[in-house]
């Protein structure tokens, strides 16, 4: 499974990334990006299974970027791994085309109830 | 569609954030990605809060801009501030450096800041965190402030305040 990390915090992607590998997930290949900016080029490029973003970046917010990417094409999963919590955030979300909203701060176990369905 | 929420037990159509709620949501966020037991040494609501023993804090802090507008900010020493970084970095702590350091609180602002603008009246919008390295004392123009809710972790007192700027244009830039 090829996931792209899209975070401004080069330690929120470290958690993330360890996160993932607390939740049981292996064989991951994890390609970072530090803005939506970085997100939206990558995913040009093609061949990711699925996005995992922050919402409050800059240069492209992260729901900039999953507008723009559903606009250019992108099928795969987007989801968001943000401090953004509010309901109105998460529908927001789901009416751009983000398949859920992890809500910082996360544990092992919601990384993997969510993403399960997600990643073998 | 997943959403997680943390319930912070306040009525946000009714009331901000007190001392006890930021205590509370710290506590949260220190047992998600920090070890060790953080305790709570006090909170105040309405007053002015106390400033840290230590001439070298950092600050990281983060601005809500909307139907409710105000400032966060959460305070420790630069010590301490090492000790964070280390640990959510995973490296020693005589390793990590003033970006890291910055990169650290900035998050840790950053989730916290996420958690209150949920709280408060919407629709708002959450800045993107700023973080000092050496101040010496923090004013926030045209604020008031709301609470703040003092702990400790690994000796070291961890300070988080909450600013109400509604209509005073003071969080606008």
């Amino acid at each position: 499974v090829k996931i792209l990390l899209a975070d401004d915090s080069a330690v929120m992607r470290k958690i993330v990334i360890r996160t993932l590998r607390q939740a049981g997930f292996v064989g991951l290949s994890i390609t970072e990006v530090s803005d939506g900016r970085q997100l939206v080029d990558a995913l040009a490029e093609g061949g990711f299974d699925l996005v995992l973003s922050d919402w409050n970046m800059p240069n492209v917010t992260g729901i900039e970027a999953l507008r723009l990417a559903r606009a250019t094409g992108y099928s795969g999963v987007f989801g968001f791994v943000t401090s953004e919590s509010s309901s109105e955030m998460a529908n927001e979300a789901k009416s751009s085309g983000a398949e859920f909203l992890i809500t910082k701060p996360f544990t092992a176990d919601i990384f993997e109830q969510t993403l399960g369905a997600f990643v073998p | 569609m997943t959403t997680t929420e943390f319930e912070l037990g306040w009525d946000s159509e009714s009331q901000l954030p007190d001392g006890n709620d930021l205590a509370t949501l710290v506590e949260q966020v220190w047992s998600s990605y920090l070890d060790g037991d953080i305790a709570v040494l006090g909170v105040s609501t309405g007053s002015a809060p106390s400033a840290l023993e230590s001439e070298n804090h950092v600050v990281g802090t983060v601005s809500i801009h909307g139907s409710w507008s105000g400032h966060l900010s959460l305070t420790v020493s630069h010590a301490c501030a090492e000790l964070i970084a280390a640990e959510m970095f995973q490296l020693a702590a005589e390793t990590i450096t003033p970006s890291e350091i910055v990169d650290a609180l900035g998050e840790l602002a950053n989730i916290l800041g996420g958690n209150i603008k949920a709280a408060v009246p919407q629709p708002s919008a959450l800045s993107l965190p700023q973080v000092v390295v050496d101040a010496r004392s923090l004013t926030l123009y045209r604020a008031r402030h709301v609470a703040t809710a003092h702990l400790e972790w690994q000796g070291n007192p961890i300070v988080l305040s909450l600013w109400d700027a509604t209509g005073t244009g003071g969080s606008r830039s």
